[in-house]
């Protein structure tokens, strides 16, 4: 980058382009702390902008400062508010390159990016620069591992739809299951994230849904739309009848069904064999983990005396039932 | 298939290694070749390797280098199975690390801290080691050396089996086994047949061997080359592990059996394994980075009492019924010996009927069976 050619300016806002953010990394509007900063003294570190050609200015970097000192002006177009004129660095003779990684190391050196910040720097720098260079020169500073595999994963998030990564700007969905959800069309992503609004799921669940989704997508071969359409996420979401604990309850059970079918076909079966016993609320019957022995734990407490009878009562049901032919060695 | 060359190897700067006759065997092999050689003490053969470890896909760069060094642990080892399930007593000789095929599944992609290739030379240490342990075990041991790497997939540049029989020959009451994805077989071609040797193949279902099993010899060379060692008297077992619940199982199990048998007679064949797909948890995200386009860690897995990921049992009685009774109408005098690697006595129960008692009782029935 030529930092030579960096003249410092006094900019009227009106004369500045907000709506070029190409070279924009930065999510969202200024934080309490700037805001009081540029209130009390100015901008203290100027933007860099460049020419847009028009008699303007584009922002290269410093978006949220140019944004807050507005706001903090009062000016917009037609408000009758006066013009301000700010101190900017005039960037001259800027390439393209030049431009997006002065956006990216500006914002880098001043705080730690955020996950879909990262991944606008890694698409922008991406246009101009080799992967390698991009990993070795930027990844320490964005705090992220060195490795193409992490490359490529913040990447994906830039081809997510807008509702998932605001979601994982916000830290609704945790980088885990965006990793998942690009893997869904944007349609399915926009559908997903109703989940995440409409049945209230959080953060370890919305994760738990996508990593299933997809990974039932890949076990049975078939495409993600058609996941969705089986476990009837429309309708679901669009009964009223339904809680949103009831209705997120409910499409994560249909979701299990179809990861794990003679699991759960299997532990239906149990559940029916130990209701048909009769001893609900009084003995606990569970299986032995994934049944993977002829095995059942029996617990149950006992208060007095006279409950030891009761108990042994209980327990004698067992003896011919289906539960103990079905799920219990014979020998 | 193609034979293993390495892109540059690395001699360990020690006596042992330098005057082995294993690593002259390798230099002999590849003289001419103009493949790089360069001696490094131990600490720069460390650093190698952490640059290796740093790289985004260590293994596929790591499998390009042979390190010839030396073990300065145990070579004799418990094969390590798994207290909960039973396994089939079987001892391991720790001679080389890693394999220059690449099965999506391999459990060494997770296992291994070293992505290079290594044998290891100080083969006197090895002998010195089994005339003072060998002893103490009591006779009647299947070992094997095929567990952290293919036994012979460097044979033609190590000679390590020749090595190994050697050895072997001299103490008969121990079994060897050579266990491999290879055609590789010159060796014992060679040689007059040691009753005490097995020559041990994996396989597999013909779609899975094309489609998991990069860079391995397929399934009709396997079995050719299997043939050829049983015509020359050598005892063969096979190996199904793992068996992974793939895409036309049934009609692929059914062509891989039929093909086993039309190359090798049931009496030819000592034992036969069978192990379904399982592995520890992270595998998983390995395999997933490493083969994008591979579905065989997405299924119905359930976490086993070993902590491993398996499939649910109904789905590992199903794959394995199938199997054994496909292999079972083949060898209709039971003259093979059938097992399950690191299985429960209910899988045993549900499939076969019955449960070994115990290790040493499963590792005893497989001996006999080998030296009757």
């Amino acid at each position: 980058m030529n930092i030579k050619n960096i003249e410092y300016i006094k900019a009227p806002l009106a004369k500045i382009d907000f709506s070029d953010e190409r070279n924009r990394i930065t999510l969202g509007d200024a934080g309490g702390f700037l805001k009081k900063s540029i209130r009390e003294l100015g901008i203290i570190n100027p933007p860099l902008v460049a020419e847009n050609g028009a008699g303007g200015f584009r922002i290269i970097c410093g978006f949220r400062r140019v944004m807050c000192a507005r706001a903090e002006s009062g000016h917009e177009p037609g408000s009758g508010v006066p013009d301000v004129l700010i101190t900017c660095a005039l960037a001259r003779g800027f390439s393209e390159a030049d431009e997006i990684a002065a956006s990216v190391e500006d914002n880098a050196a001043s705080r730690r990016l955020g996950p879909v910040e990262i991944s606008s720097a890694i698409a922008g720098l991406s246009k101009y620069f080799d992967k390698k260079f991009i990993i070795e020169k930027y990844f320490d500073s964005f705090g992220i591992q060195k490795s193409e595999f992490a490359f490529a994963r913040y990447l994906e998030i830039a081809s997510l739809s807008d509702a998932a990564r605001d979601a994982v700007a916000s830290g609704k969905l945790p980088m885990q299951a965006a990793s998942f959800l690009v893997e869904f069309s944007r349609k399915r992503q926009e559908d997903f994230m109703r989940l995440a609004s409409d049945c209230r799921m959080g953060a370890n669940l919305l994760t738990e849904m996508a990593k299933n989704i997809f990974e039932i997508s890949r076990q049975r071969r078939v495409a993600i739309d058609s996941i969705f359409e089986t476990i009837g996420l429309e309708n679901v979401i669009s009964d009223d009848k339904l809680n949103s604990n009831e209705k997120s309850g409910l499409l994560r059970e249909r979701v299990l069904d179809l990861k794990f079918p003679e699991y759960r076909s299997r532990l239906g079966a149990f559940q029916e064999s130990v209701k048909k016993l009769g001893c609900a609320g009084v003995i606990s019957v569970n299986p032995f983990p994934y049944f993977e022995k002829d095995e059942i734990n029996v617990s149950f407490t006992i208060k007095n005396a006279s409950e030891v009878k009761k108990r042994i009562g209980d327990i004698r049901k067992f003896e011919n039932s289906d539960l103990i032919k079905e799920f219990v060695g014979n020998d | 298939m193609i034979r293993y060359t390495p892109s540059e190897i690395i001699v360990l700067d020690a006596g042992r290694v330098i005057n082995s006759p294993v690593t002259e065997n390798i230099l002999n092999n590849l003289a001419g070749r103009d493949i790089p050689v360069s001696r490094l003490s131990r600490e720069q053969v460390d650093a190698r390797i952490e640059r290796l470890r740093s790289l985004d896909d260590p293994f596929r760069e790591g499998k390009k280098v042979l390190l010839i060094t030396e073990n300065d642990g145990e070579f004799l080892k418990r094969c390590p199975g798994t207290n909960e399930y039973i396994c089939c007593d079987y001892y391991i000789i720790d001679f080389a690390q890693n394999c220059p095929m690449d099965c999506t599944y391999c459990i060494l992609q997770a296992y291994l801290n070293n992505p290079m290739m290594v044998v290891y030379a100080n083969i006197g240490d090895l002998t010195a080691e089994l005339d003072r342990r060998l002893p103490a075990t009591g006779g009647t041991m299947r070992i094997g050396t095929g567990e952290f790497t293919d036994s012979l997939a460097l044979e033609h540049l190590t000679q390590y089996s020749d090595l190994l029989m050697n050895y072997f020959e001299k103490k008969p009451e121990y079994l060897i086994e050579f266990k491999t994805k290879t055609d590789n077989v010159e060796t014992f071609l060679k040689r007059k047949p040691p009753a005490n040797v097995l020559l041990s193949w994996s396989v597999n279902a013909g779609n899975v061997t094309s489609r998991e099993e990069l860079k391995s010899a397929t399934l009709d060379e396997r079995l050719a080359a299997a043939k050829k060692c049983a015509d020359a008297g050598y005892k063969i077992t096979l190996h199904f592990d793992p068996v992974i619940d793939y895409e036309d199982f049934d009609a692929q199990m059914e062509k891989t059996v039929e093909s086993i048998f039309s190359h090798l007679r049931p009496e030819s064949v000592k034992y036969v394994s069978l192990g379904c797909y399982r592995f520890i948890p992270k595998l998983r995200d390995i395999v997933a980075a490493r083969f994008p386009n591979t579905n065989i860690i997405y299924n119905e897995f359930i976490k086993g009492y070993d902590g491993k990921s398996r499939y649910f049992r109904k789905k590992r009685e199903r794959l394995f019924k199938k199997l054994y009774d496909l292999i079972k109408k083949r060898d209709p005098d039971n003259r093979i010996a059938l097992y399950f690697c690191m299985e429960s006595p209910e899988i045993w129960k549900a499939v076969a009927g019955s449960s070994p008692g115990s290790d040493e009782e499963l590792g005893r029935t497989l001996y006999e069976n080998c030296v009757e």
